[in-house]
């Protein structure tokens, strides 16, 4: 316990809002991006301070805890502000502010010309401390506090170009589809109070361990899918991802905030920081794998047609955090936290690169437009061709090693089986084919923009390149922190991995006290007599080999559309037009949603403004107000201002005071 | 009785007391300066002031570690410390304010902050009395400076006819006092009040009880023997209206804390139920239509002194409720000090030199011209009117949780109801401000109003305090309880059944389909 620095992790960004909301106009535009992104460094480097000192505790040790002071203490609800430092936090902590380190320091190139400069630094320090407060808060309801927080920020973020009606359209559709989440999410957090009679983690936790059977399965299984929805919201699973597509209406480094960093891995994070509450309610266990299977699909079926590189992005976010709720959902709560990691590489790279594409190309973002993009950008098509090659899953890129165990555990869990691999392996093959049909159609094949457009198109500047060789180092090797042992049998990888000196303590085994091990599953599945699968390397490697030829082929596949026959995709477009149309138009869910819940919606709104408020409650209201009115008036004149009156009023108080108490 | 002269003897009498003499020979020394020193040192009077403050402040917390006898005078109990902080909080405040204020209206002058001072020494006389006759010297010693006090702007007729008035009443309602102590010493043959209450002989000792509690309703201003407060806040000087409104209030409800504290009949929890209810709903209903700000900041004192009653009434009756209703009450006396110092320091800026604007037609779209101070306005009558998350709506929270948990939840409703009234007139200052147009005539020749960088620095602190106070809320009252446990030591404990809150009962009923053991919640939870 002698680490007592953890409040300084939010405080840092939180003291950068204030700099940069109170004076950032009257400093020069250098200094108010350097003090923001100084502010989220000194998270950082708390924050591996704060890892470091994890690492060197003996593993049952590993539980770092600060509580700040008392902040609600009524009744029965006793909340602390207190922080909880342990291997899962620590992995957060240090993925959000490292990832937001560098997407601050990029903004400072990307925002440059942007009037409002210190408004937006103050937004993104205030998105990264409300992420760090989510991530490291000790009880539920000051994780509510982060979870608000990163919803409030996203809307003021995405509609940062408020001018744009479409910026704006889009920050109320992130905010508003939060709010359902959010409300499920309070819900849930209400039943655990209900049920546990505290908030903190710690309680909770302890009681559903100590005896998992007192709690009916009903009722877990309830809380859990409540949180499970708030955790649809905020991480943009089916029914309520609709925000994140839109949410590129923001400047790309908030895309890549929102995507990579923060925000959209709260509700992952939530859910591996409950895991157990969820592996004793398997009903709802199942629910996420289901829903994070199908997320994952449907999302890639839709990126696979989209024309807005950003877009193509924003769906493939959305497809990788469905692998991710696929892992929490057959228990690997680890394999599934490790994917946000090595994703929030890999997709911030992705979105910065984009960006790095769009400022050259003045802000298009239509792929049909682009093209041939290599020859002027050298730096920025190879690291995206890094991050497309690491999210397609091509070996020993990270995204190959985080995915590959999210598969394997989909096969072999207790929870999970054949059905789940088979989808998650499609989604593989359909992400490799739609990043290599986005990466061959920007940067390479024929230029398809003007000429006046062309001679513009430059290399990004220094502090945006470098932030992309950096975060492409992150894409190549972040996976070698959790290598399977499967694989480490392949000499040179284990030598590899050895060299990185991952070997001896894998980041799963770094994670088992916070999120379980497998075995911790199973055995709590085998309460409830589920059936146990044993596991071989054999069929690890069998399995991993079908993945690997898969994503080799989803690329060349868009090689072949894309580069070699450009016309071919189109021709298969238009044998089947329906399916083109459906796909283009995203399934037609915003337009199922404005029939079904916005225009009914929107009608009781309206119905209940004029029916009931304006006819009933405003009628009653100023009734009220006139009846206290005419009294305090009539009273008034009691007040005459006369001394006698005054001690006369004073003698038949006295009186009545006598006379209520002898009574 | 024999009275043992000895030095540890004098020596225990002297720490006792020690706050109070502190401060008030702090308050000689000012008086002296002022009257013996050339006019030039006199800008130093409330700097010296403030000095002799804080010592007496350092006074108070030693004394209570050394003084531990109590000599049935006076005590120096927890209780005494926290309201005695509170007191000199108010106090430096009061300073602070009036420095710059007196100076723009050429009331400057030696003995007004010795009488400021004296006056708040009176105050903590009253909090620490365990007898009738100190209480009543503590009465006197707050009420003489404040009759002066509101007269000092003496070349102005408003102003006298405060101070005549608030001296012929406030004299009737000291009058009280005297002969119900009279009553009470022929009833029992002793002025202490624990002595005196336990003795529970009849009607003549209740109505000796009684009229002590007119007199010091009196000076709370609880209705109906609040009619002098708008007439006097109206004229007195802003700085003294501000002073009053919290100190003098502080005092009367000290003195009732430790009347009620040993427990009361039934009647008196009628009683005391029915001041509360009547103050609460006519101070509120009468602010309504008030035109003057300081008259409305009147009636609205009086409405908090109805909530702040509520939480002596639980103290009445049930020393466990006891606890939480009357560190309820000293935390709204510390955050009503914040937020009603605050509000009137607003109104002294507004109001211009030679006080002249003071007319809530006055600050007609005022936020133009000063947003800032505007803003701050509205953070102190929002935390005022009890909305979160200013220090003010945790005030009344706990106020009224105490108020259900003691089993009056038909006063907490009348309690919040009315709340809902005084949001009304204190957002109807807001909205004026901020949102109609300034009157056409003479806006060109209107400044902006601008704070002086002392008035900057106190509206900036009180307004950041306001905000903190509501934010770290827990360990204020953490302290508050701390001083209202020491005002029912003496008493038995209450019945031993469990108590539940209206959260925990609201958790119950909830809890029940599913059919989950609240027993180990339970003990869980009153460990």
């Amino acid at each position: 316990m002698d680490f007592k620095y953890l409040w300084l992790i939010p405080l840092c960004p939180l003291i950068g809002v204030f700099i940069n909301a109170f004076i950032g106009h009257l400093l020069p535009r250098k200094v108010s991006g350097a003090i923001a992104s100084l502010a989220v460094l000194g998270s950082l480097i708390v924050s591996v301070m704060g890892l470091l000192h994890l690492l060197g505790l003996p593993e049952d040790q590993r539980v770092l805890h600060q509580s700040l002071f008392d902040w609600i203490a009524t009744g029965a609800v006793h909340t602390q502000v207190a922080f909880v430092l342990d291997p899962l936090s620590a992995v957060m902590v240090c993925v959000v502010s490292g990832i937001g380190f560098l997407i601050h320091v990029y903004s400072m190139g990307y925002m440059a010309h942007d009037p409002r400069y210190p408004r937006f630094f103050a937004y993104m320090n205030l998105f990264t401390f409300a992420m760090l407060l989510l991530v490291l808060a000790d009880n539920f309801l000051l994780m509510y506090v982060g979870w608000e927080g990163v919803a409030l920020c996203s809307y003021l973020l995405i509609g940062f170009w408020f001018e744009r009606p479409s910026a704006a359209a889009a920050g109320q559709k992130a905010f508003i589809v939060n709010r359902v989440g959010d409300w499920c999410f309070i819900l849930g957090m209400l039943f655990i109070f209900v049920t546990f009679g505290s908030l903190t983690f710690q309680d909770v936790f302890a009681k559903v361990a100590a005896a998992p059977l007192a709690v009916p399965t009903v009722t877990m299984t309830i809380i859990c899918l409540l949180l499970f929805a708030g955790a649809t919201g905020k991480s943009a699973q089916i029914p309520l991802y609709v925000w994140l597509p839109d949410a590129m209406e923001g400047p790309t480094p908030v895309s890549a905030l929102i995507h990579a960093a923060t925000m959209v891995t709260a509700g992952v994070y939530m859910v591996a920081r409950c895991h157990i509450l969820f592996v004793h309610a398997p009903v709802a266990l199942m629910v996420v794998a289901g829903i994070g299977a199908a997320t994952a699909l449907f999302a890639a079926l839709i990126g696979l047609v989209q024309n807005d590189i950003k877009r193509v992005l924003a769906y493939s976010t959305v497809s990788q955090l469905g692998y991710m709720f696929m892992a929490c959902g057959v228990g690997a709560f680890a394999a599934g936290i490790f994917h946000v990691m090595t994703h929030a590489f890999f997709k911030a790279l992705l979105f910065l690169g984009s960006g790095s594409v769009i400022h050259a190309m003045h802000d298009e973002q239509d792929i049909r437009r682009m093209g041939g993009l290599s020859r002027w950008m050298p730096v920025t098509t190879w690291t995206f061709w890094i991050a497309t090659l690491a999210i397609a899953g091509i070996p020993l890129f990270s995204g190959f090693i985080s995915k590959d165990q999210i598969l394997w555990y989909a096969f072999s869990s207790p929870l999970g089986g054949v059905v789940l691999w088979t989808v998650g392996v499609v989604t593989a093959l359909l992400t490799a084919f739609y990043m290599a049909r986005v990466t061959y159609k920007t940067f390479h094949g024929q230029p398809r923009m003007d000429e006046e457009t062309q001679r513009h198109i430059h290399e990004s500047p220094a502090s945006m390149s470098i932030v992309l060789i950096l975060l492409a180092v992150g894409a190549v090797f972040a996976g070698f922190l959790n290598m399977p042992e499967a694989l480490m049998k392949i000499a040179p990888i284990g030598w590899l991995t050895h060299l990185f000196g991952a070997s001896a303590e894998t980041f799963s085994d770094f994670l088992a006290p916070s999120v379980g091990t497998q075995a911790d599953v199973a055995r709590a599945l085998e309460m409830l007599h589920r059936q146990i699968v044993p596991t071989s390397h054999v069929w690890e490697m069998r399995l991993m080999g079908v993945t690997v030829v898969l994503s080799v082929l989803g690329i060349y596949a868009g090689y072949q559309m894309y580069v070699r026959k450009p016309g071919s995709a189109w021709s298969i477009a238009r044998s089947a037009p329906w399916l083109y149309n459906l796909l283009l138009n995203k399934f037609y869910v915003d337009e199922f949603y404005k029939a079904v819940v916005v225009r009914p919606g929107m009608g009781l709104a309206y119905f209940l403004w004029r029916g009931i408020d304006v006819l009933v409650i405003d009628a009653i209201v100023n009734a009220v107000a006139t009846i206290v009115g005419i009294f305090s008036h009539l009273f008034r004149g009691l007040q005459t201002g006369y001394v006698r009156n005054y001690a006369a009023g004073m003698v038949l108080g006295a009186i009545v005071v006598i006379w209520v108490l002898t009574r | 009785m024999s009275i043992d002269l000895t030095t540890e003897f004098i020596k225990q009498n002297l720490w006792v007391s020690a706050p109070v003499w502190s401060l008030a020979a702090a308050a000689a020394l000012v008086l002296l300066v002022g009257a013996f020193r050339p006019r030039s040192t006199h800008s130093l009077l409330p700097a010296l002031g403030l000095i002799g403050v804080i010592v007496s402040g350092c006074v108070t917390v030693h004394a209570s570690q050394i003084a531990t006898a109590p000599l049935g005078m006076q005590s120096i109990d927890s209780f005494t410390v926290v309201f005695d902080l509170i007191i000199l909080i108010a106090t430096a405040i009061g300073i602070i304010i009036s420095s710059p204020y007196v100076n723009r209206e050429s009331l400057a002058r030696g003995e007004y902050y010795a009488l400021m001072m004296f006056s708040s020494s009176g105050a903590m006389l009253m909090g620490a009395s365990d007898n009738f006759i100190m209480m009543f010297l503590g009465l006197e010693l707050l009420s003489i400076p404040l009759y002066v006090l509101s007269g000092f702007r003496r070349l102005e007729g408003i102003s006298q006819e405060a101070a005549l008035k608030y001296f012929l009443l406030g004299s009737f309602a000291s009058a009280f006092f005297v002969y119900g102590t009279a009553l009470v010493f022929a009833a029992t043959g002793t002025t202490s009040i624990a002595a005196a209450l336990a003795a529970n002989s009849g009607a003549m000792l209740t109505m000796g009880v009684g009229m002590v509690l007119v007199a010091l309703g009196f000076k709370v201003a609880l209705v109906p023997f609040h009619m002098w407060t708008p007439d006097v806040y109206e004229g007195a000087p802003t700085s003294v209206t501000a002073f009053m409104s919290v100190v003098a209030k502080a005092a009367g409800f000290g003195g009732l804390a430790r009347i009620v504290a040993p427990g009361l009949s039934p009647n008196w929890h009628l009683l005391l139920w029915l001041l509360a209810a009547g103050t609460m709903i006519w101070g509120n209903l009468i602010a309504i239509p008030q035109q003057n700000i300081k008259r409305l900041l009147a009636y609205s004192s009086i409405s908090h002194a109805g909530y702040i009653l509520m939480g002596l009434l639980t103290l009445s009756r049930d020393s466990v409720a006891g606890v939480d209703g009357m560190s309820a009450v000293l935390f709204y006396l510390l955050v009503y000090t914040l937020m009603n110092f605050g509000a009137f320091a607003v109104v002294i800026v507004f109001a211009g030199s030679g006080d002249k604007a003071e007319d809530i037609d006055d600050y007609r779209g005022i936020a133009r011209r000063s947003p800032l101070l505007a803003a701050l306005m509205s953070v102190f009558l929002l935390s005022l009117a009890g909305i979160p998350p200013f220090a003010g709506f945790f005030g009344k929270l706990f106020l009224f949780s105490a108020a259900v948990q003691a089993g009056y939840p038909g006063l907490a409703v009348i309690a919040v109801l009315t709340s809902v009234m005084g949001v009304f007139y204190y957002l109807r200052v807001t909205v004026v401000m901020f949102m109609e147009e300034e009157p056409a005539s003479g806006v060109a020749d209107k400044p902006s109003v601008s704070a002086s960088p002392t008035y900057g620095f106190v509206l900036g602190a009180l307004a950041a305090l306001v905000i903190v106070v509501g934010i770290l809320a827990a360990p204020v009252l953490n302290w508050t309880a701390g001083g209202a446990e020491s005002l029912t030591a003496g008493r038995p404990a209450a019945s031993a059944s469990v108590r539940y809150c209206a959260l925990c009962r609201l958790q119950r009923f909830i809890s029940r389909p599913f059919a989950f053991d609240c027993t180990e919640l339970r003990n869980l939870r009153y460990r």
